[in-house]
Formats: structure tokens, sequence, C-alpha cells
């Protein structure tokens, strides 16, 4: 690293600015080229889940990112904007296992016929981790009426309520030393898988699978609940402890006051 | 001083003493505990190479030997007219590890020229025991379980 | 049967009288207060972190790629190994703060004037090694806190002209934090420190000895009581005290010395948002923020360090009593009040 004495100065400035200015990944996904002029799409971007993880524009879209003269050009693989009909493939080039499901799906058939793809419900740009708010009244029942969406997100509730509360209880864990990766990596896989199922949208298939789920849920809970276990019986050990110390410091005050005042 | 300072002094001091060991018997118990590692008893006997890595039968060549690690220290697996013996490595006599000679078909201890045959009995040289055999199972992904014979 | 041995022993090499004459018939001033203690708490933390520290060695890989992976290994999987680690964290930081307390303590009754200047001075080199100890030892389970907040302390030295490139370098053992820094911060660690602190507090208490402690500036030092039982069973009271608040933060409050950076590996391309120091660090590094030339930080800090280090030659004043210092109380008090805000800034920022 061949850095001159003038930059070494501003070292520790930069690094703070840079740290304060950028969330990490944003400093990831660096500013490609298309958002300068693509400037209402990147705001909505900035706010999603991918950009969070780092994936941009060219990820997506193709093109070259860094250079704004061949920035949408076919060669450097741009395939520009799908119609409704491509969005499938167009999201379901990494999310594979979504599309899979979700070309077995009512919804999926209907698509030509004014069925929903993927960012009708999930927005083109505006991405957020999903989760089961998505199945709502206001996406769901622009088209049919909301009673078999609320069958389908009864099913699923319980399952997804476990696993928001189990990756919670992972988290507290993680924070107190425990190394909770690979139960975390499980619960991870679980959760996508479950996911994945409800692009289905067929409630009785969905129940079907969800008894799967729900041991490898099950089965999480209990190693989650024995470390939580061992945590506590650690804090009652410590507790214990302290009370000794505390008594044994009493107790030498009593005999320095008593058996060793002049 | 009275009777009662005289025992109240040689119990307070006493409780001093007692506060004192306690603390030590407490402070030692989690270094004596952290010494003595968990054994994994769980874990099934896998043979291992080297570096942890579970052998897979297709590994190991016909009238070839390999050795290996398994849960009861270095193990010596052959195969012969396709199937797999597996025995412990460790010779009898004074620990070293044995080699499998093809051609006379023995088990041959470098260290004091012992020799076993094919089943692990002592015919030759120093050893004054057999080498353990292990029952062989291969897993359906290819891997070696022993078992104790 | 213990009293036989006692006094076989005791025929050969007269042990009872070097017993009597350290211990129970050595005398000092009987209106101790718990500040003279914190001597005797710096003495039984410095034991536990070398304790725990022998017992992590036994796990701990110093190798970048296993680094991480052994620490977490120790707090999960070896027996008590979460509590042992837990323990050292949390007793440096401990150490530090007691460490803080006695120096401040010292300052204010006087107690580095003359006779005991020598003490002073060897006092504020452990103190400087502490402080090595604790930069050189954060590096170790090379997390991503550890990385980056040795990357930003290892960079300071760059602002001084002409040789500033170089003892950064000097320091990393390369031009970044690598596989070559963790090796030398290692043997550092666990060897050079141990040893140097070892023979630092030994002199350090040995002229103690020499001088007498000395005689709090509230009394006038006639009467005395023996230093064994008496002041023993004081400083044990303390000691047990302090050690029941490490206890506190060890079993119920173990996030302090583990923010949440300090739980991921080492990532040397990505740097943490809101990266900075150990709390005993962050007054230096806010003050370096504030001052726009950072070269002229270091030198302020220097100089700062230059005064405090040579104190009992610039205050040589027989007076102890601390209000009837006022020049001194007033510098005392605004560093100290300093120090304070400048750590709470650092920490908020």
């Amino acid at each position: 690293m061949n850095i001159k004495i003038d930059a070494k100065k501003y070292f520790i400035p930069c690094i703070l600015f840079l740290a304060s200015c950028f969330l990490l990944p944003l400093a990831f996904a660096e500013d490609s080229a298309c958002l300068s002029c693509h400037e209402d799409v990147a705001k909505d971007w900035r706010e999603s889940i991918h950009a969070e993880n780092g994936i941009s524009c060219h990820n997506c879209h193709g093109g070259n990112p860094k250079n704004i003269d061949n920035a949408m050009d076919p060669k450097e693989g741009f395939i520009g904007k799908p119609s409704e009909a491509e969005v499938p493939a167009f999201c379901g080039k990494c999310h594979v296992g979504v599309k899979e499901n979700y070309t077995k799906s009512a919804h999926s058939i209907n698509l030509t016929r004014g069925g929903p793809n993927c960012v009708t419900c999930h927005t083109s740009h505006k991405q957020k981790r999903a989760n089961i708010s998505l199945i709502s009244k206001n996406l769901c029942a622009q088209c049919h009426s909301f009673e078999r969406a609320e069958k389908i997100r009864n099913a699923m509730i319980m399952s997804e309520t476990e696993i928001t509360e189990l990756e919670k209880r992972m988290e507290a864990l993680r924070i107190q030393g425990h190394d909770v990766r690979p139960a975390k990596n499980a619960l991870f896989a679980t959760r996508n898988n479950f996911h994945r199922l409800t692009h289905v949208v067929n409630a009785d298939l969905i129940l079907k699978e969800t008894t799967g789920i729900n041991t490898e849920i099950k089965r999480l809970k209990a190693e989650i609940a024995a470390n939580e276990a061992t945590e506590v019986k650690r804090k009652i050990f410590g507790a214990i402890f302290i009370i000794f110390l505390l008594i044994g410091a009493l107790i030498f005050w009593w005999y320095r006051n008593t058996i060793l005042s002049e | 001083m009275t009777e009662t300072d005289i025992a109240k002094r040689n119990f307070l001091t006493k409780l001093v003493g007692g506060v004192l060991g306690v603390t030590a018997v407490i402070f030692a118990a989690p270094f004596v505990r952290y010494l003595i590692p968990k054994k994994n008893s769980g874990d099934a006997n896998i043979l291992t190479s080297a570096d942890g890595k579970p052998v897979l039968e297709k590994e190991i060549k016909e009238n070839s030997s390999f050795v290996g690690f398994s849960k009861s220290g270095p193990t010596i697996i052959i195969k012969r007219d396709g199937k797999l013996r597996a025995l412990s490595a460790v010779c009898t006599h004074l620990g070293c590890l044995v080699k499998w000679i093809p051609n006379e078909g023995v088990f041959f201890c470098p260290c004091h020229a012992g020799k076993f045959d094919a089943n692990g009995v002592n015919i030759s040289g120093p050893p004054p025991e057999p080498l353990t055999v292990y029952n062989v199972t291969v897993v359906e992904d290819g891997t070696i379980a022993l078992e104790k014979s | 049967m213990i009293r036989r041995i006692i006094s076989a022993i005791d025929e050969r090499i007269k042990l009872l009288e070097i017993y009597r004459e350290q211990m129970s018939h050595y005398m000092v001033p009987s209106g101790l207060n718990f500040w003279y203690s914190m001597g005797a708490v710096l003495i039984a933390v410095f034991c536990i972190e070398v304790v725990t520290g022998i017992f992590l060695l036994m796990n701990y890989v110093p190798y970048t790629k296993e680094a991480f992976e052994s620490v977490t290994y120790i707090s999960n999987t070896v027996p008590a190994g979460w509590l042992i680690r837990r323990v050292h964290a949390v007793g440096a930081n401990m150490f530090v703060l007691v460490l803080f307390l006695h120096m401040f303590s010292v300052a204010i009754m006087g107690s580095y004037k003359k006779p005991r200047e020598i003490h002073w001075f060897v006092g504020c080199f452990i103190l400087g090694i502490t402080l090595v100890t604790c930069l050189s030892g954060y590096l170790l389970p090379w997390s991503q806190l550890s990385y980056w907040a040795t990357t930003v302390a290892t960079s300071f030295p760059g602002s001084i002209p002409v040789v500033g490139d170089w003892l950064v370098y000097f320091m990393r053992g390369s031009n970044i934090v690598s596989q070559e820094t963790m090796g030398r911060f290692f043997a550092m660690h666990v060897s050079l420190i141990p040893f140097t602190l070892l023979t630092l507090i030994s002199i350090h208490i040995f002229v103690m000895r020499r001088t007498g402690i000395s005689v709090p500036p509230w009394t006038d030092g006639t009467k005395k009581m023996p230093f064994f039982p008496h002041f023993v069973i004081e400083d044990l009271k303390i000691i047990y005290f302090f050690l029941a608040v490490l206890f506190v933060f060890v079993f119920f409050y173990p996030q302090i010395s583990f923010p949440p950076d300090a739980l991921d590996p080492a990532d040397p391309l990505s740097t943490p948002a809101h990266i900075k120091p150990e709390w005993y660090f962050l007054a230096n590094y806010q003050m370096l923020k504030l001052v726009p030339n950072e070269f002229l930080g270091i030198v302020l800090q220097g100089i700062v360090a230059f005064l405090i280090f040579f104190l009992p030659i610039l205050d040589r004043k027989e007076e102890r009593m601390a209000w009837k210092r006022p020049i001194f109380g007033t510098i005392i008090f605004l560093g100290i009040i300093a120090f304070i805000i400048l750590t709470i800034w650092g920490y908020c920022s």
C-alpha cells in the first residue's frame, strides 16, 4: 500500500467519515452509473433488502455499472426491464425455489389474465424482508375475496410466529457469547423453505408441507431452550457466588471490627 | 478475655478461614473442569484420515491398506477379495504402528520386526497379543463405520 | 503435624523471622482507608488475569485463520471455558479501572511526594505497559472489533513526521494488520508483558516496603497496626467486594466486554460502522478527533503524559492535604473532568 504522507494524515478522519456516512453494505453496493439517471428507482432500491445485502442494479438487469457510456449495452449483458410475463423468470434467476413453487400455482396459471407476478406483492425495487404481513387484504383482495388468502395466512401464522420468536431468542443467546451459527443456519434454511412454500397459494398443500417444517422448528426450539436453560443455570451459580463474596467481605469486616480492633 | 470472648474469637477465626477455603475451592473448580475435556461419545466410530475427513470405501484399493484414525486410535484397514477388514494399527508390543505387507499377507511392525497374520494374530517376534479386530460396516454415504467385535 | 514441618523449615532457613518482619510485626499507619487497598485489588486481579490467561493459552491458536474459531471453541465447547474467557476479558477492564482509581488516590493524597517518587515513576510504567497489554490482547480474538480497533489504534503514529510510516509498519509487522501483527502482539501479550509487569510490580512493592506505606494525610501517623492480620484483612475485604463487582459483570452483563462487533470474525475488507476503541482509550481517541492536526494531538497527549510522569518533580511542596493544595487540586480536578467528558463524548459519537 503506497500511501503518501498526506493521505495518511487523513486516514483516520476518512475511515470515520466513511463509517458514519455509509452503512456497511452501501459501501459495498457501490453507486452504479445507473443511479445518475434513474434516481426515482434508486430511492426505492436504497430501502430494499437487496441494497442491504449488496445486490445492485446490474445483478438483475445486467449492463455495466461502472461506465455510463455502455451501462445499458446488451453486449455487457443488459437485459432491461422484463415484461409482466417475464418477471417470474427474471426474479427466478436467483430465487429458483420460489419460482418453482410459483409456477405450480394458480397465480402463475392466471398470469396472462391479469394474475399477479412477483412485483405485484413484493414491489419491483422496494422489497423488504418477507414476512407474513404480505398476505394482507389490500394485496390479496385486489383480485378475489380475502377469504382464501386468509386460510393460507392462518395455516402459516403459527409457524411464522415461532420462527420469528426463535430468531429473537437466538440473537439474545448470540449476544451472550453462544455460538448459534449452526442453529441460525438451520433456522434460516427452514424459514426459506417455509416462505418458498407460500407461493403455491394452495392452503391444503401448504398445511401438508408445514408438518416437516414444524418438526425442524421444534428441534431448533429444543436446542435454543437447552442453551437458555444453561444460561439461567450459570446466572444462578453466579448470583450465589456473588452473594458469597459479599458475605465474605462482611465477615472480614466483622472480624476486623471485633477481634482486631485495638 | 472472658470465655465467651475466646469462643467468639475462635469462631470468627474459623469463619474467616472457612471463607478463604471455600473461595479457593470455588475458584479452583472451573479450572479443574476446564482441564478435563468432554468425551464425544455420541459420534459414530468412523474411519477418518489424518485431517479428520472420513475415508470412503471406494478409496481403498484391492489388496492394499490404509492407516487412519478412529475413536479407538490409529486403525489399519485392508481390502482383500473385495472385503474390508479393520484392525487396530497399534502393535501390542510397544505401540508402534504396523504396516500391511500384501505379498506376504502379514502385518509387520518395523520397530522390532513383530508379525501378525491377516486376522491380526501375532505369529512372530515380540508382540504378546493379537491386534484388536473391528467389525466393518459401510454406511450408505460410503464412509466406513467400525465396531469392536 | 504442620507445626512440626514449619519448625523444621524454620530451624534451617529462619522462615518465622521473615514472617515476623514482613507480616505480623510490620506496622502500618492505622488510619488506612479503602483507597489504600486498591493495590491489593490490583495484585488479585493481576493473578486472576495471569491464571485465566494461561488456561486460555491451552486452547487458543494465534493464527488468523483459526483464532476466532479457537476462541469460539473455548467459549462454547470447553467445559467452563465461557467463564474463564469472560473473567479474562472483564477482568482486564476491571484492572484498568482500579488502576485509574489507584493513581487517582495516590495523586490526591500526595503520596507520590518525597520519598516516594520512585513508586510513582514505576507506577507510570506499569500504567503504560497495562495499556499495551490491553491493546495487544484485544487483537487476539481476531473479531471485527479486534481487527478494526487495532487498525485505528496502530495508525496514530503515522502522523508523526519522518518516522511515522515506519513506526506504523514496525508496530504492525506489515502495512496492514495481519498475521505478522498477530504474531508479535501474541508473543508480547503472553510472555514479554507478564514478565515485565511482574518485575515492575515487584519493584513497586519493594520500594513501597523500603519507604513504608504513606501516612494518610489526615492523621499524624503515630497510631499503628500490624500489617498481618489487620491490614491484610482490610485488603481482603475490599478485594472480595471488587471481585463481587467483577462477577456481577461476568455473569449478568458480559456484553459490556463483547459488543456486537466482537461476535463476528474479522473481515479485512469491510469496516463496521461506529468502530471505536475500548473505554480507557476513548478520551485519547476523542481528543485526537477534536484537534485538527493529528500530529499536534499526539504531541499534546505526549506532553500530558510527560507532565503526569514527572509530577513528583514538578510538585515538590511537602503539603499533602488535598484542600491545602489549590493549584494542584484545580489541575487534577479539571484534568479528570476533561477525561470523563471526553470519554463520554467518545462513547456517544
